[in-house]
């Protein structure tokens, strides 16, 4: 998991870490779409790598992402939008392009439910790994569209290398894998490894390797919905890990755990989903009925 | 522990997590998961306990009774028994036949000074759990124990059961001191409570 390293707005310690010439900034178009409407983007927000991190103003929707981030290997992004912190974890610095990020936040509609309004759909590049996260309660949980395609990757890589190594299919767009209620509520965890064949552009079979059933058609169903960019079709591997959160609940029956849900997108190889165990709280009352 | 072979029978409706869209689906986002969840149009109000009872086959109905009587059994915390809820998860395996599931003993309320009582939440046999492929039916137990002081546990489904219910299940509660089923779904409880021998009996 990603540790969860305390952001220091405004440090500048970063002499040791000057950009080369050669290194440029870039400047990143922020959008945040709430309930299907755009919405005030934040007047800041962080980035860090390392131990290090800086609060970077956001002007007229737009943000600039030093050289210097630019050039790191894994940067954290963070911000506060409508009550939920936001965080995106493990970018790679070149990934910060003058491309669009669009940021989709879920709306809480009543005590019971999440109600989604927002596409179904998040596109997820291949070569991030998001983070997804929400601090708060309110007004609920995450969801991120972003586009973080590599310059590196855009100007492509040496012949050399990828006859080499032929490149994993990238996914462009999947849905964001559950934790099914039941195996929450029966305790049910562990990994999932699935072998999923493509016909070039969709997922055309997948096969279970091994894991409890119940998981196992959650992350049959997730791949499925994955889509890629043209490529040639193959098989490969995928691992799954859902790990439940030890739950409590509190002598109102609020039943929750200290560590927060997250789901950690590694495609086309690796996914991690966490949740609260759903735990049953069922009170103690007097009993009029006489014995 | 049982399990016997019975043809499964339709689902009332399903969840998925993919794109098909169609009339009675929703998108919801319970407690962080992202779920599709399909409602047959003009067949989610026909839900009976009746009905909801005849789809449960009698092995699993016997091992759902003997929750309850597991229940009022002593463990090694409750030492009266009556004071401890049971759970369990009943549902087809790989080879088309039901499996019920049962977890441990919940631990020990007393009502006079326990503001609440749980299932354990870990299953007796984890092998047993894993082999469900195609789960039907979630039951607990409310406890029927009630102290000199008048105090017990509650018997209909909780505001908390009723959050956690599970889509595209069964979700049914032994009401143990009321010799009651209740079943329910998110938005409450089913009908009307059957009473365990009509239950039992269907």
């Amino acid at each position: 998991m990603i540790n969860h390293m305390p952001v220091r707005a405004g440090v500048l310690l970063l002499l040791s870490l000057l950009p080369s010439a050669a290194q440029q900034s870039a400047i990143v178009n922020l959008k945040i779409i709430h309930n299907g409407r755009p919405r005030p983007v934040p007047d800041h927000i962080n980035l860090s790598f390392d131990d290090h991190s800086l609060e970077i103003p956001v002007q007229k929707g737009k943000f600039e992402v030093p050289p210097e981030f630019v050039a790191a290997p894994r940067v954290t992004f963070e911000t506060d939008v409508e009550g939920s912190h936001i965080r995106l974890s493990d970018i790679a610095g070149a990934d910060f392009t003058d491309e669009d990020w669009t940021v989709r936040l879920a709306e809480r509609a009543n005590d019971d439910y999440y109600a989604w309004r927002g596409p179904k759909t998040a596109r997820i590049p291949s070569t991030c790994m998001l983070y997804l996260e929400s601090i708060h309660e309110e007004p609920g949980r995450v969801y991120f569209e972003e586009h973080c395609r590599s310059k590196k990757e855009s100007a492509g890589k040496s012949g050399t290398e990828q006859q080499v190594k032929p490149a994993a299919p990238k996914v462009v767009r999947a849905s964001v894998p559950f934790y099914p209620s039941l195996a929450r509520q029966t305790g049910i965890q562990g990994a999932v490894t699935l072998r999923v064949s493509t016909d070039g552009q969709r997922v055309s079979a997948v096969d279970a390797g091994n894991g409890p059933p119940l998981l196992v058609n959650a992350a049959k169903e997730n791949v499925k919905t994955w889509q890629f960019e043209p490529h040639p079709p193959r098989s490969f591997e995928v691992k799954f890990r859902y790990r439940l959160l030890d739950s409590k609940c509190d002598s109102e029956c609020k039943c929750g755990s200290e560590e927060k849900p997250s789901v950690v997108l590694q495609l086309p190889a690796n996914v991690e989903v966490s949740a609260e165990s759903l735990m049953l709280c069922d009170p103690a009352v007097e009993i009029r009925h006489k014995n | 522990m049982s399990t016997s072979t019975v043809s499964p029978t339709p689902r009332e409706f399903s969840s998925r997590a993919d794109e098909r869209d169609g009339p009675g689906d929703h998108w919801v986002t319970i407690d962080g998961n992202h779920v599709l969840i399909h409602e047959p149009q003009g067949k989610e109000n026909q839900q009976t306990p009746q009905g909801l009872a005849a789809q449960i086959p009698p092995e699993v109905k016997v091992e759902m009774a003997r929750a309850i009587h597991d229940s009022n059994a002593p463990t090694v915390d409750d030492k009266k028994g009556g004071f401890h809820e049971k759970y369990g998860v009943a549902g087809l395996d790989a080879t088309g036949k039901w499996v019920v599931s049962r977890d441990k003993s919940g631990p020990y309320g007393n009502p006079d000074n326990t503001v609440h009582v749980s299932p354990s939440g870990e299953p007796v046999d984890p092998n047993i759990a894993y082999s469900i492929v195609d789960p039907r039916v979630v039951f607990h137990v409310h406890p029927e124990g009630i102290t000199a002081a008048g105090h017990g546990w509650v018997q209909p489904p909780s505001n908390v059961d009723k959050a956690a219910t599970i889509p595209g299940q069964i979700n049914a509660v032994l009401a143990a001191g009321e010799k009651k089923v209740y079943f329910y779904d998110e938005s409450g409880v089913i009908g009307k409570p059957m009473k365990l021998k009509d239950f039992l009996e269907k």
